[in-house]
């Protein structure tokens, strides 16, 4: 757990380059795609906490060993 | 008042495509280019035959055991050119029921056979634009397909030729940034095709600076333990596959921007004729 942090910022960083990736490919301009990023990180931020919680819950009832 | 008459397509595009997956040029013969077709034939075959005799064959012998079966290569950017995948795969297969040591130009002839699939996959997204281009109308030279190439080639690239620097520039940043970040974290290790078969697949999609720096780095033996190997693996492998849909974005504005301009032309061409 002592290296949450770096994991945690690796994933941010991977996490802004799909953003950007997807704000392009959907918007033609730059300035409303580029608006569009915060949005569009929030979602992606939130949507993957909630794919790891359910996969948490997952392991704890299904796999988890005493 | 005359109504806006629509001109004849060369051919299918879906048969265009088709027919080039399987045979680099066919599309284009049925299209009735066929100087096009022999000149796509040559190059993208001759790049595959290259890599074929470079590495003797084995690219498919980089797979485990476990991971030998009839769909798994088909994961490889070998695909995009689907006849010498197939010969490839008759002829080599995954090789010897015995390990035997990959030849030294091993590395060079299996990028070689990637980039012929690469390269497929763009002759046929122009193959699909000839087919619906009128019979009458020359092929243009700015085409979609080059931009989409360059796109592949250098990240970033393809943005830059279509006048979008801004956005060339952060994709080239962002996506060649993952690549070598992704590098140093595994020391190397994320780009060896023989112990990543299918990320290094996805590092390729990055084109020149994913094989430079397997160049560069690629040959490195793993001496202690890399912390962040997988991460560094896995960001690498995102960087490159990023890259598809910058790929596509440049295609879909070069496809617009040359939708846009024939309208404009042919709506001018009818204003002449009415008046």
């Amino acid at each position: 757990m002592k290296d949450l942090p770096v994991h945690l910022a690796l994933f941010a960083l991977v996490s802004s380059a799909i953003a950007l990736l997807g704000a392009f490919y959907t918007q033609v301009e730059d300035a409303p795609a580029l608006r569009s990023l915060p949005r569009r990180l929030l979602a992606f931020f939130l949507g993957c906490g909630i794919l790891g919680l359910v996969l948490l819950v997952m392991e704890h009832t299904f796999a988890s060993v005493d | 008042m005359s109504s806006p008459s629509r001109t004849p397509q060369a051919g299918a595009p879906g048969a265009a495509v088709l027919l080039t997956w399987f045979v680099p040029g066919a599309g284009h013969l049925y299209l009735g280019r066929p100087l096009f077709a022999l000149v796509a034939f040559a190059v993208v075959e001759g790049l595959y035959l290259l890599g074929l005799d470079l590495s003797g064959g084995m690219g498919f012998e980089f797979l485990q055991e476990e991971l030998r079966g009839p769909f798994t290569p088909a994961l490889a950017p070998e695909t995009g050119n689907l006849g010498g995948f197939l010969w490839q795969m008759r002829e080599y297969g995954f090789g010897m029921p015995f390990p035997r040591a990959f030849p030294e130009t091993m590395g060079l002839g299996v990028a070689l056979t990637s980039a012929s699939g690469v390269l497929n996959a763009c002759l046929m997204v122009q193959a699909n634009l000839d087919a619906r281009r009128p019979r009458t109308e020359r092929p243009s030279l700015r085409s979609p397909a080059l931009a989409v190439l360059l796109a592949w080639l250098v990240p970033g690239l393809g943005h830059l030729v279509q006048g979008r620097r801004l956005r060339g520039a952060m994709v080239f940043l962002m996506l060649v940034g993952m690549l070598t970040l992704g590098t140093a974290l595994a020391h190397g290790a994320n780009l060896s095709r023989e112990m990543h078969f299918f990320y290094w697949g996805g590092q390729f999609m990055a084109g020149l600076p994913a094989m430079v720096l397997e160049g560069l780095h690629g040959d490195q033996r793993v001496q202690s333990f890399i912390p962040y190997a997988e991460a560094g693996l896995v960001i690498a492998s995102v960087g490159g596959m990023l890259n598809v849909m910058a790929m596509l974005d440049v295609f879909g504005y070069s496809e617009d921007r040359l939708a846009t301009s024939a309208s404009g032309t042919r709506a001018t061409a009818e204003m002449e004729v009415t008046a």
